[in-house]
């Protein structure tokens, strides 16, 4: 078993968990989400080929224009992989963006003709947005009344702020790497917190095992230490698994899902460091006051550790 | 016996690569399961407005449309507002234009009628509508009216005393009570026209989403392929396949026996995942997908936490046997808690959610109770029928 010092350092890993809070919410006000036509709506183009065309034709094409997340339907086939009528909805462009466009396609995939502009509205309303938030919320709570049954109230409380914790993080460091987002951070902001949610009760059944079998004169820095290291190998082995399985995601998915892959992948790196560095030293510095309230004066000095 | 458990776990792997050979060559998985609009295409109706519209009505009749949507069940559905005045509705799950239409087209008028057929009431005196399950009447719509309705059906049940009011749904008049009494309190019933509550249910339902502000029509419905593209989902098909042979020999390269055992009982689970998917004709979508992925996520975390807790064990000096036994017991409560509020958390969000977030939780309930299932009885099954083995001898073959 390893015996790293997790506790003892606790200054030093809350002053980066709030560079790194103070980073993400900045980047959010500053910098904003960068919205994709999920969100902001674009331009919906009708096009018919003179021959039948490929979504990866097309695909390639919008990539070099810096616009590969595109929509891409071909109209006419639920299965088959080619169609003369495509239905293709891009962000809003300028003129010269939609001139440059329009060539490239004609050079690159083939003659065609536009049947259709049309502006279009974003497929994701503030209202389901905001819908998603409040089931989130009653989830939390749930999860709260669960975890005061299961432990305590101190863990639970620790727990679910290290878990918004991560969701804002993650949410934050997609806005200052300005990833382009589609309505699919709603599936990677779900994952976040139910991947955070698992690693917190993990983690926190060990200290709740070593608090029932506290050995006597064990100091509870002692307690969460001793717990963080034998949960260390299973924290680094889980989290080593799905960092790679969603590298994998990230590095083959293709261009329309990567932004679900990016998202996850923050999630999970901060899911493992705040467990560890943020969640169990905030629960240590909780249940510590207390302990050294309830506790004795005389006894107080002489258990004092730092 | 020796090698009991090896026959056994042979026997399963060639079991387990039966299925997996079976539905991916000969009689492929994916003409079983429903697929989203994002992973299979759709319908793509283009609907326009008849009359010159404001964009507060074009608004207005988009959200009325995603209500109705969402009330009769249709997977995610995608809507936008398209130029001035028309509406794109996406529908999965819908193979032709007819069905289309009659999903998104479906109205349901009400209109009260006096004896001399003069219009009393219309849905848009209504401020609720709600089903329910009468004794005596069977399914029925119970309406409240609004202040305006209110006063109008007083008036109207004051001066048809006596006589009879005829109800209409969708110009069809389905009952033609005799008033009996003035009623001032602005509450009504319908009865008589519905054969089931759920018929019941999808008239208030609909009733509730109110008349469209402006009169539409579709001009346009044709099928339509992937949202997410072909492509990408081609991709995407490919890259967790890779993932997954990832997870495979990361957990065979640690824990090698035993993480064959684990990838075992993954292997089982995601058969699990997928026939409760097909079982419940649930529609899987891009969200379904993230919460396979989550519960797979859980379900090898559970199968390390485990191992971690029979290495612990061994490391105290118990043999193998007494090992597994502690092993399991101290890795359950933690696996329990983490399943039970996952679980929670997730019926939460499909009571509370829409959509996308409905998605999710489908498969992540579905995920977690096979993981469960898979991660801690398969896993446990499979490393007690190996305890007799010859491995047993060699511990670091047998979990690394």
């Amino acid at each position: 078993m390893p015996h790293f010092d997790f506790i003892g350092h606790r200054r030093t890993w809350f002053i980066v968990s709030l560079v790194v809070l103070v980073i993400a919410v900045g980047s959010l006000f500053v910098r904003g989400l960068n919205l994709g036509i999920d969100f902001t709506g674009g331009i919906t183009y009708n096009l018919t080929f003179q021959k039948p065309v490929s979504a990866e034709q097309l695909r390639s094409v919008l990539d070099k224009q810096h616009i590969g997340n595109s929509v891409i339907q071909l109209v006419g086939t639920e299965t088959g992989h080619t169609s003369r009528t495509v239905l293709l909805e891009t962000p809003s462009l300028s003129e010269h963006a939609r001139y440059d466009l329009q060539n490239a396609l004609t050079s690159q995939v083939g003659k065609y003709q536009i049947t259709g502009l049309n502006k279009v509205t974003g497929t994701f309303s503030n209202e389901l947005v905001k819908a998603g938030i409040l089931a989130v919320l009653i989830a939390s709570l749930a999860i709260v009344l669960y975890m005061m049954i299961r432990f305590d109230f101190r863990f639970a409380l620790t727990g679910i702020a290290a878990i918004f914790y991560d969701a804002i993080v993650t949410i934050g460091l997609v806005a200052l790497i300005h990833f382009q987002i589609s309505q699919n951070i709603v599936p990677a902001v779900l994952i976040i917190i139910g991947y955070s949610l698992n690693d917190r009760i993990i983690i926190f059944d060990r200290i709740r095992e070593n608090m029932r079998l506290r050995k006597r004169g064990e100091s509870l820095k002692e307690l969460t230490n001793r717990s963080l290291n034998q949960t260390l190998a299973r924290s680094i082995i889980t989290a080593v698994v799905v960092i790679l399985a969603m590298l994998a995601l990230l590095i083959f998915g293709g261009a329309t899902t990567q932004d679900l892959s990016a998202a996850i992948l923050i999630g999970v790196v901060f899911g493992a460091y705040s467990s560890i560095l943020f969640a169990s030293p905030l629960w240590y510095l909780w249940v510590d006051a207390n302990e050294r309230a309830s506790a004795p004066a005389s006894r107080r000095t002489a258990k004092a550790e730092r | 016996m020796r090698g009991r458990g090896i026959i056994g776990l042979i026997l399963i792997v060639v079991v387990v690569a039966a299925i997996y050979g079976y539905f991916t060559a000969v009689s492929p998985i994916t003409d079983y399961v429903k697929e989203g609009l994002d992973l299979k295409g759709g319908v793509h109706v283009v609907l326009q407005a008849t009359k010159p519209a404001t964009h507060a009505d074009m608004q207005k009749a988009e959200t009325i449309i995603a209500y109705r949507a969402n009330k009769l069940g249709i997977s995610e559905p995608s809507i936008q507002l398209q130029g001035s005045n028309q509406i794109i509705v996406d529908l999965a799950g819908v193979k032709n234009q007819q069905q289309a239409i009659k999903m998104i087209g479906q109205t349901a008028q009400l209109e009260f009628k006096g004896p001399n057929g003069k219009v009393i009431l219309t849905g848009k005196d209504l401020t609720s509508a709600s089903a329910a399950l009468d004794q005596s009447q069977g399914p029925i719509v119970n309406l409240q009216f609004n202040a305006e309705g209110t006063k109008l059906f007083a008036a109207a049940t004051k001066q048809y005393l006596g006589q009879v009011i005829s109800i209409y749904l969708d110009k069809n008049m389905i009952e033609a009570p005799k008033v009996d009494s003035v009623i001032p309190n602005g509450q009504a019933m319908i009865s008589g026209g519905f054969s089931s509550l759920k018929q019941a249910q999808q008239t208030a339902d609909l009733l509730n989403s109110g008349a469209l502000p402006i009169p539409m029509r579709i001009i346009d419905a044709q099928s339509v392929s992937p949202t997410l593209g072909q492509d990408s989902i081609h991709a995407s098909a490919v890259a967790i396949l890779i993932a997954m042979a990832l997870i495979v020999l990361i957990m065979l390269g640690i824990y090698r026996y035993a993480g064959l055992i684990a990838d075992v009982a993954l292997a089982i689970y995601l058969i699990l995942v997928v026939g409760a998917l097909v079982a419940f004709g649930a529609v899987l979508t891009l969200p379904g997908i993230a919460g396979i992925i989550l519960s797979a996520a859980i379900a090898v975390d559970a199968n390390v936490i485990i191992f971690a807790r029979i290495r612990d064990e061994l490391r105290a000096g118990r043999t193998l046997g007494a090992a597994i036994d502690h092993g399991f017991k101290n890795a359950l409560r933690a696996i329990m808690d983490s399943n039970v509020s996952t679980v929670i958390a997730a019926a939460v969000l499909y009571y509370f959610g829409t959509g996308e977030v409905r998605g999710f939780a489908v498969t992540l309930i579905i995920g977690v109770l096979a993981s469960f299932v898979t991660a801690v009885g398969v896993t446990r099954y499979l490393l007690r029928l190996s305890e007799d083995t010859v491995l047993v001898r060699n511990q670091k073959l047998f979990l690394g």
